[in-house]
């Protein structure tokens, strides 16, 4: 008996909404990234899920591997914006982050 | 794949077990004899200060950034690695039939069932494409790094020698 | 063929770490909260015979861009920033619009028939059954479109698989370094104590 489709669909659902609440509730801005990177990996559980379970084969598996790739690049720019942040504001709490000048 | 899960248990248990035994043994068998010194934190010799959460200097950063789009190259490296080594092996003219099919089944990953194996000339032209790829990949990140180390961000004490002068652009 | 045993161990760890990540009010601990979840998701790869993705989950996932987060929360954790709280109120909002956000795609899950999908995976293609990608997800990077067209190249126009995207990933990391090399070289020049105002 093999592993049903639904269950790692589940597993996504569960990172993808764990995402999105860690992003909407924390206020620290380095917590909001870490949101986004966990809404990035429900999204590639689905891809790699449905690579395995449907005629796509490879073509899941390959964008999962560029997303992680984008993940990465995604951390590295988003952090240079936060540190500029904590430099100019002395705090990582974005909710002071509300003004358009710097 | 019974195997694998049995495999898989079998060196996690390993694993926790070869942690905990030691640990247990030396539980029973130290001496117990507390005193402040020994009970302090241990930070090479010296008196501990403050918390460990300490800010770090922000030229850490830089090096981070090197080291994860590079990292990200290196995974790229790997598929095409394997692509490229087994091309250049069927690329070699004087090859056997029997070698040939063998390295094609390899190639397309395929179990055996592959109608017609590739030619040398298909299998070079597989490699040198394959070359040229990842050389465009690897030299427009290699742009990249001669830009940073161009502007000095590899500097490790350029903020110590040059601080007023750091309007250092164009 | 029964990996069961190992799907909850990896999907529970999974969940746990991101309903950690979710719950924990201390940066640190999100942090190791995260690495546990990205990590036992790389094991989920493997039981779906996706070893490359899972590996390049563990090696540029965990390995890179966790070790980025985390120097993100030592290049900031401070004293009193280091936690920031949330209030009650918040934290309720918040549990309930994400229950109610999971269990609407937990029904859709459900009442989808997944199964047909499952009858038309044998004409898959072979590379994706055997577990051993890595040779195929290469072909198609540097431009091979399915597994059997290596011989007949001669009629290849227009067909390069995945090569445009492995190339633009490329350009696109070229900008990334700039940009971020850029943002942290304003940074330093403010934290030297020099004017800033140039950038």
């Amino acid at each position: 008996m093999e592993t049903p489709l639904a269950y790692y669909l589940f597993v996504g659902a569960v990172l993808f909404v764990s995402g999105i609440v860690c992003m909407a509730t924390k206020r620290n801005g380095i917590a909001v990234l870490m949101g986004v990177e966990l809404v990035l990996n429900g999204a590639n559980v689905n891809f790699v899920a449905f690579a395995h379970y449907t005629p796509l084969g490879l073509d899941g598996q390959i964008v999962s591997l560029f997303v992680i790739v984008l993940a990465a690049a995604e951390a590295a720019v988003a952090l240079a914006i936060a540190l500029n942040f904590y430099n100019n504001h002395q705090t990582i709490d974005v909710d002071r982050g509300d003004k358009l000048r710097g | 794949m019974i195997d694998f899960l049995n495999h898989f248990l079998l060196f996690t248990l390993a694993g926790i077990g070869m942690l905990l035994v030691p640990l247990a043994i030396g539980r029973l068998v130290r001496p117990r004899l507390p005193s402040p010194e020994k009970d302090a934190i241990y930070e090479c010799g010296e008196p501990t200060i403050g918390s460990s959460y300490v800010q770090f200097d922000l030229r850490f950063y830089v090096v981070a950034l090197l080291f994860i789009i590079f990292d990200v190259e290196v995974a790229f490296f790997f598929p095409w690695a394997m692509v490229y080594g087994n091309a250049m092996q069927l690329a070699d003219g004087n090859l056997g039939d029997e070698a040939r099919r063998t390295l094609t089944n390899r190639l397309l990953t395929a179990p055996g069932e592959v109608g017609q194996e590739i030619t040398a000339d298909a299998a070079h032209w597989l490699g040198v494409t394959g070359l040229i790829d990842i050389l465009v990949f690897f030299g427009v990140l290699l742009v990249g790094f001669a830009y940073v180390w161009k502007r000095g961000d590899l500097d490790w004490v350029r903020a110590v020698a040059n601080a007023p002068t750091s309007a250092d652009r164009s | 063929m029964s990996n069961q045993p190992l799907f909850w161990i990896f999907a529970l760890l999974t969940c746990g770490g991101a309903v950690g990540v979710v719950i924990s009010q201390n940066i640190v601990r999100m942090a190791f909260s995260l690495i546990v979840s990205l990590g036992s998701t790389a094991g989920l790869f493997f039981l779906l015979e996706a070893d490359f993705v899972g590996a390049t989950q563990l090696l540029v996932y965990v390995g890179g861009t966790l070790v980025l987060l985390i120097f993100g929360v030592m290049l900031t954790a401070s004293g009193p920033f280091q936690q920031i709280r949330v209030s009650p109120g918040e934290t309720f909002l918040g549990a309930a619009v994400g229950l109610l956000l999971l269990s609407v795609i937990a029904f859709t899950v459900i009442d989808v028939e997944w199964d047909t999908l499952n009858a038309a995976r044998t004409e898959a293609s072979p590379g994706a059954e055997s577990g051993n990608t890595a040779r195929a997800i290469g072909l198609r990077l540097v431009g091979i479109p399915a597994d059997h067209e290596i011989g007949v190249h001669e009629g290849r126009g227009g067909r390069t698989g995945y090569l445009l995207p492995f190339e633009i990933v490329s350009i696109h990391l070229l900008v990334v370094l700039v940009g971020a090399a850029y943002l942290a070289r304003a940074k330093r020049r403010v934290a030297d104590g020099s004017t800033g105002g140039e950038n």
